[in-house]
């Protein structure tokens, strides 16, 4: 009936997908590892060809394009690194830079995390505060103190009744070629996608990969004033699109009108 | 009756004119979105055409794409590709090429950089592929796309005679059409890890609307005032 009055809906579902974005990253803002996404809008365009062949361009076969508003392309999150924080606690475990750690799911499937606290599971295998255990596995049972992980990944401990060095195993980081793709599972833990590609293995501390920090959580990556200016503008573009549903309802009531 | 149509063709055309301003105000957000123009011919070509000429049923219009600049923001991602200086980038989709004046590319699991549509990113010699982490890519100011130091090609930037003339595909991107291009080289930068605002002025947008729904109005009371006129002359022939 009129477009403009749908093309002003579009734009206010689109307003009101990114205010709730900017809600859920403004409530997480102080959640250790917690990554800030955003939604990525895009103009919608339809076009009818003329012999309803698919538009091919450089034929100017392509008639009169039909405006259709506003689509979100995307809610991409964004794994910038978040600022480190030291809490001395030595299993807190944190990587500096680029790469995730690997961990298995209960169903045995492979997941990513950035890091946060571990735990030592029931089996001694270092996993993390969700139990999720770390891959590949480090056996470090329970006789164990002063646990060290180098920033290359290598872990190390006392034994408590010897008081010998002993070589745990070495944690490994992953990276993906796009990890703005990975799925996440809710408590930090991510899965890879087709959109994400593969794990590509990666040696910690070595050519431009990240390194682990021990004693160290990752504070969330959410910049208040950029949430709040996104917020704020949101507000208003939605506020506009409310007037041009009013000035197409306006519009529509008079041309009722011509006829008394 | 020509008071009638003619007061019919201006609200229709009005009507159009809403459903552009509302297409730039749902857009206001949208990075790398350009305002669209609603020009239409003068009411003076339809008188022109009057004599013994059907009446056409609307102003000729043309949709016209307003290509200045939008602000810049800084994203700090690498495959945020901003073209300065009148060029175009040239991407891939399965409908043919098209031309976008800024664009956010991800690497997909093949290794492309794709647009959120899913348009692939074109260099002088074909599709970029980088199997890698995006975050190893560097694009300089002469489009040169750099893997740490090893270098991927150039960015294939184009440039149009009269950008104003390309089609909207949505998702920011345009089709050439018939438009005159020539390759671009050493007069446009490329500018990486930004995105560009939409160029939509809210404030003008309002004036539009505000302007059309007068206007509206205004043909409005004509078309009343004509009928007025009508059912007046209608009562005094009748009492003759």
């Amino acid at each position: 009936m009129n477009d403009a009055l749908y093309i002003a809906a579009t734009g206010m579902g689109a307003q009101q997908a990114s205010v709730d974005t900017i809600a859920n990253n403004l409530a997480n803002v102080s959640t250790p590892g917690f990554k800030r996404s955003a939604v990525n809008f895009q103009d919608l365009m339809r076009y009818e060809s003329v012999a309803g062949a698919p538009v091919q361009s450089g034929m100017g076969s392509f008639g009169a394009g039909k405006a259709q508003g506003v689509g979100i392309a995307n809610t991409l999150k964004y794994f910038g690194a978040g600022e480190l924080r030291q809490t001395e606690v030595p299993m807190d475990l944190a990587i500096r830079g680029e790469g995730f750690l690997e961990v298995q799911l209960p169903d045995g499937t492979p997941a990513f995390t950035r890091g946060g606290a571990l735990s030592v599971n029931k089996e001694g295998l270092l996993a993390t505060a969700d139990g999720h255990v770390l891959r590949p596995a480090v056996h470090v049972g329970r006789d164990i103190k002063n646990m060290v992980i180098s920033p290359s990944g290598v872990v190390t401990a006392t034994d408590a009744n010897t008081g010998r060095a002993l070589e745990l195993g070495r944690l490994e980081l992953v990276s993906f070629a796009n990890p703005s793709g990975l799925e996440s599972l809710g408590g930090k833990a991510y899965r890879a996608t087709e959109a994400s590609g593969d794990a590509l293995h990666l040696r910690a501390a070595e050519a431009g990969a990240g390194s682990f920090a021990q004693g160290f959580v990752e504070a969330s990556n959410v910049k208040l004033v950029d949430e709040m200016v996104t917020l704020m503008v949101a507000q208003r573009a939605y506020e506009m699109n409310v007037k041009v549903i009013q000035a197409a309802d306006d519009m529509l009531g008079m041309s009722n009108n011509l006829k008394r | 009756m020509k008071t009638f149509e003619i007061a019919a063709i201006a609200m229709q055309a009005d009507q159009a004119r809403l459903t552009t301003i509302g297409q730039n105000l749902a857009n206001v957000t949208t990075p790398g979105y350009k305002r669209v123009l609603d020009v239409r011919g003068a009411f003076a070509d339809l008188v022109a055409h009057e004599q013994g000429e059907a009446l056409s049923q609307s102003l000729p219009s043309a949709a016209a794409v307003d290509m200045s600049p939008g602000a810049l923001r800084q994203t700090g991602q690498p495959l945020d590709l901003v073209v300065e200086g009148g060029g175009f980038l040239e991407l891939r989709t399965p409908q043919g090429l098209v031309y976008a004046r800024s664009a956010s590319f991800q690497l997909d699991a093949q290794g492309h950089a794709v647009t959120a549509a899913g348009a692939k990113l074109q260099l002088t010699t074909g599709d970029l592929k980088h199997t890698g982490s995006a975050t190893e890519l560097r694009v300089d100011p002469q489009g040169n796309v750099m893997a740490g130091s090893e270098s991927l090609g150039r960015l294939r930037t184009v440039r149009f005679d009269d950008p104003r003339v390309l089609k909207s595909a949505g998702s920011g991107v345009y089709f050439a059409g018939n438009a005159s291009m020539t390759e671009a080289t050493g007069t446009t930068g490329v500018r990486a890890g930004y995105t560009e605002a939409s160029n939509v002025q809210s404030t003008h947008e309002m004036v539009k609307l505000l302007e059309t729904s007068r206007h509206f109005e205004a043909m409005q009371k004509v078309f009343q005032g004509y009928d007025e006129l009508l059912e007046k002359s209608i009562r005094k022939f009748g009492e003759v």
